[in-house]
């Protein structure tokens, strides 16, 4: 059996990870997701550093949604780095956040994004948006194996 | 007055163009930081609202789920107060070119727009538009097609109902300063109401359910022209119809061109 597809969501408002993690559930989405508060946990995580010292790199999570505003490490920092890295460079990642700012949206496409999606605030188009989300990622979607 | 010798007062109470932009700039990051950082506690005051009449549904009131429904209904609203401020302060922004503007031109375009079979406003009005032909100004060809827009929008909206509505642009020289100016034959505004609050964002000087808008459109006309270094007013009466006045620096005036 394959490994399980794990979602790194990458979100430092509490508020924001329990309604993603509701809206996750509400749609039946039952991937285990792997939270990091900042961006440098984020790329801890990732490259099995820091307080992940130890984690196989080589473990990759299915998919990565990733805030923009973040503190430590910012979102396009954190997705400059991964593009950077060969072992991160091909990953999945959906910048999920709050700006529609015509710059956020060139940097983060410039800098490799696969998707950007703004937040809405009413949560049923929350969940309606995390049930596209979930079905194009972790199901539609082909992605690299883990190698 | 002697050019060179201007009060000293006058001087630090009267912004120049470059310290007009500063402010402006200043304005946009600030709109830019409160749009973003407001919609995330909105976003929680909506979603675990939503997720209290779901969860709690056999054990609220329906007195509760309706105070619910209403937190949730004012969350709304304020996120499209929201968007609205974001979309005014982009809609301001943008480098300042300076050339040759027709002004006719832009406002022949949005009457045509108004007016068009595509146009989204059902049923067909009949609008009589009195354009003067050549009406020229130095200045910034997108934000003046975006300030124009807005009186524009604004003459077409508050003549929905006025039997032969005419909406005119014209020119008039005072102190040989040339006044664009759009007018209309709507029901006009009171200016002990109006005068202060006519440009202010969000101020709706009606209480009609029948126009749309947040009122953004005339502040953003200022800010606009206030950007292009000129100057916006407005006035009327009651059952007279509305004229908005324009007055740009002249080609050559304006600081830092």
């Amino acid at each position: 059996m394959a490994a399980e597809k794990i979602i790194l969501l990458v979100e430092d408002n509490p508020d924001d990870v329990a309604l993603t993690l509701r809206a996750l559930k509400k749609n039946n989405i039952k991937n285990m997701v792997v939270v990091a508060k900042d961006g440098v946990e984020a790329l801890d995580y990732l490259f099995g550093t820091g307080q992940h010292q130890g984690r196989d790199p080589r473990d990759k999570p299915q998919l990565i949604l990733l805030d923009l505003k973040l503190p430590k490490v910012d979102g396009l920092e954190v997705l400059q780095r991964l593009r950077q890295d060969d072992r991160t460079r091909l990953l999945p990642v959906v910048i999920l956040t709050s700006s529609k700012e015509q710059r956020d949206l060139v940097e983060g496409y410039s800098l490799g994004a696969n998707s950007y999606i703004r937040k809405p605030v009413d949560f049923d188009q929350f969940i309606e948006a995390v049930r596209q989300l979930g079905l194009y990622w972790m199901v539609l979607n082909e992605t690299l194996d883990n190698a | 007055m002697q050019d060179s010798q201007q009060a000293p007062n006058e001087q630090t109470l009267t912004p120049t163009a470059s310290q007009m932009d500063d402010l402006n700039q200043e304005m946009d990051s600030l709109l830019y930081a409160l749009s973003h950082d407001l919609r995330a506690p909105l976003r929680a005051i909506d979603g675990f609202s939503a997720a209290l009449a779901e969860d709690y549904e056999q054990s609220l009131a329906p007195e509760a789920k309706d105070y619910l429904a209403r937190i949730r209904a004012a969350a709304k609203r304020l996120e499209t107060y929201l968007d609205a401020l974001l979309r005014a302060s982009r809609e301001s922004r943008g480098e300042i070119q300076l050339e040759e503007v027709d002004l006719s031109a832009l406002v022949q375009t949005l009457a045509s727009a108004k007016t068009s079979d595509l146009a989204p406003e059902a049923p067909q009005r009949e609008v009589l538009w009195v354009i003067a032909p050549g009406l020229t100004a130095w200045t910034d060809l997108a934000l003046m097609r975006t300030a124009l827009a807005k009186l524009v929008d604004n003459a077409w909206k508050f003549t929905a109902k006025t039997a032969q509505a005419r909406i005119e642009f014209g020119c008039r020289l005072e102190n040989s300063h040339k006044v664009f100016f759009l007018s209309d034959n709507g029901p006009g505004l009171n200016m002990s109401y109006a005068k202060p609050r006519l440009f202010g964002m969000f101020q709706r000087l009606h209480d009609d359910p029948d126009l749309p808008g947040l009122g953004t459109g005339l502040a953003t006309a200022r800010r606009i022209v206030n950007r292009l270094g000129g100057r916006i007013r407005g006035f009327g009466q009651p059952g007279q119809g509305a004229c908005f006045e324009i007055v740009l620096p002249e080609a050559g005036t304006r600081e830092g061109a």
